[in-house]
């Protein structure tokens, strides 16, 4: 296997993605805090499939498994079955609609959320009330913005390395 | 380097199935048995410097806080903190008679129960407070004597139980988590319920209070000492609303934390120091 090095946008961006994901925030703002390290892997996952796989996804949702407490391997799928819906259709993404880009984003969320919350429901932490699915809108809600900040970085950082 | 049109023979569902097996198998192991147990502490401890990273902003936050503090609002805390300290400790000298009488007054009636507990003082590394979640890491683990089961508090009250013990650090879930059940009574009239956590920070449900039952808005509630989790008489939670219905035979209680659990940075574990230990605490 050839060692390729992986751009710094990518570790940077996951390591800030990690950080707002967990920091601390009041309840009503928690509630509502966006998936931003599931958006920030579906995001490498259709722009760089080549530099990130699901393999990648596997290791990034453990980790998160081991931070959080949860069951191991419980991040660990739902991330890769984001990412698989990512890596599936980054072709097609290209060539979506805007409306069609964000449906897709929906059902990847919504299959993180689902299994993210039937998981948690196996270690007696059941979710309880709608407050549950507001990261599903607010992830939604901010999609396009990130991308783009995103995909701006990754430009950006490979011109200037070309240049 | 140009973006990849198409990818170079990879199988992403082969690939997606793999590792989908592998997660559930890990989670299986994880469910039914205690076999990952060793490698989850392993790995904790390897990423322990990132739940400091994690932390950094909130604590550089509070550095820049008191950084920007000025001086005459220094002399005003300090002066008040000076007044606190003074009142508290002559509090103190009355409680240490009280307690030596009660200690003489118990050892008359033959009880055997000695309330004395070590404390440890640990610091918040970090939160997860969400609606499946609610717990603090804190930065003092096995090496510090921390075990599984001692109870946490803040200087106000019961914050929750140690569930998981690494190295450096450990892991607490606190009374407001939807897997947490405190055994409580009320303190006027040592009526006995459950307070059981919600998802949220803010409140409790009290449950098994039957409606006919003596509770008012503003009762304190303190950990009743059943089930042996928890020592008695520690403060858990006022009661805010309560609320009966027809068609239920127990009544619909809320309390509010007593300790400031979406607040506090500094926690306290309790541990039975050695005399509580080795006595029992069985009666009520």
């Amino acid at each position: 296997m050839i060692f390729t090095p992986k751009p710094l946008p990518l570790y940077l961006s996951l390591v800030a993605a990690i950080i707002l994901q967990l920091i601390p925030l009041p309840d009503f703002v928690a509630d509502a805090r966006p998936l931003w390290l599931p958006m920030t892997v579906l995001f490498w996952s259709i722009n760089m499939p080549a530099h990130f796989n699901i393999g990648s996804a596997w290791v990034i949702g453990l980790l998160l498994d081991l931070i959080t407490g949860s069951l191991m391997g419980q991040h660990a799928l739902a991330m890769i079955t984001m990412s698989y819906i990512g890596i599936r259709l980054y072709k097609q993404y290209r060539l979506y609609s805007i409306l069609q880009r964000l449906l897709l984003v929906f059902a990847a969320v919504l299959a993180w959320q689902l299994i993210d919350s039937r998981l948690w429901g196996l270690s007696g932490h059941a979710p309880t009330g709608w407050a549950f699915w507001l990261p599903l809108i607010s992830s939604l809600v901010l999609w396009t913005w990130y991308q783009g900040l995103l995909s701006w970085v990754d430009e950006h950082w490979r011109r200037n390395r070309e240049g | 380097m140009k973006k990849p049109l198409f990818l170079p023979g990879s199988n992403p569902l082969l690939r997606f199935a793999i590792f989908a097996l592998l997660s559930a198998a890990l989670i299986y192991l994880d469910y039914r048995t205690q076999q990952l147990d060793a490698i989850r502490s392993t790995l904790n401890t390897v990423i322990y410097p990132l739940q400091v990273i994690v932390d950094f902003p909130a604590r550089a936050g509070s550095w820049v806080n008191e950084a920007l503090v000025n001086r005459s609002s220094l002399i005003e805390r300090n002066a008040r903190l000076r007044a606190e300290n003074l009142k508290l400790s002559s509090q103190l000298r009355t409680v240490a008679s009280l307690k030596y009488e009660n200690d003489e007054l118990q050892r008359l009636l033959h009880s055997a129960r000695q309330l004395n507990h070590d404390y440890t003082l640990g610091r918040l590394l970090a939160v997860s407070m969400n609606r499946v979640q609610q717990r603090i890491i804190i930065d003092k683990g096995g090496r510090d004597g921390i075990e599984p089961g001692l109870p946490v508090l803040d200087g106000l009250g019961l914050m929750g139980e140690i569930t998981r013990v690494y190295p450096y650090h450990s892991e607490a879930m606190l009374i407001s988590d939807t897997g947490q059940s405190v055994p409580v009574r009320i303190l006027r009239n040592g009526l006995r319920g459950i307070a059981s956590g919600v998802g949220v920070s803010s409140h409790l449900d009290v449950l098994y209070l039957p409606i006919t039952a003596d509770i008012v808005e503003g009762d304190m509630l303190v950990t009743s000492g059943l089930g042996g989790k928890y020592p008695p008489n520690l403060p858990v939670a006022t009661i805010t609303q309560v609320s009966t219905s027809a068609d239920s035979p127990f009544a619909a209680v809320e309390a509010c934390p007593l300790a400031a659990l979406d607040q506090s940075r500094s926690v306290l574990m309790l541990k039975p120091s050695v005399e509580a230990a080795t006595t029992d605490s069985d009666d009520e």
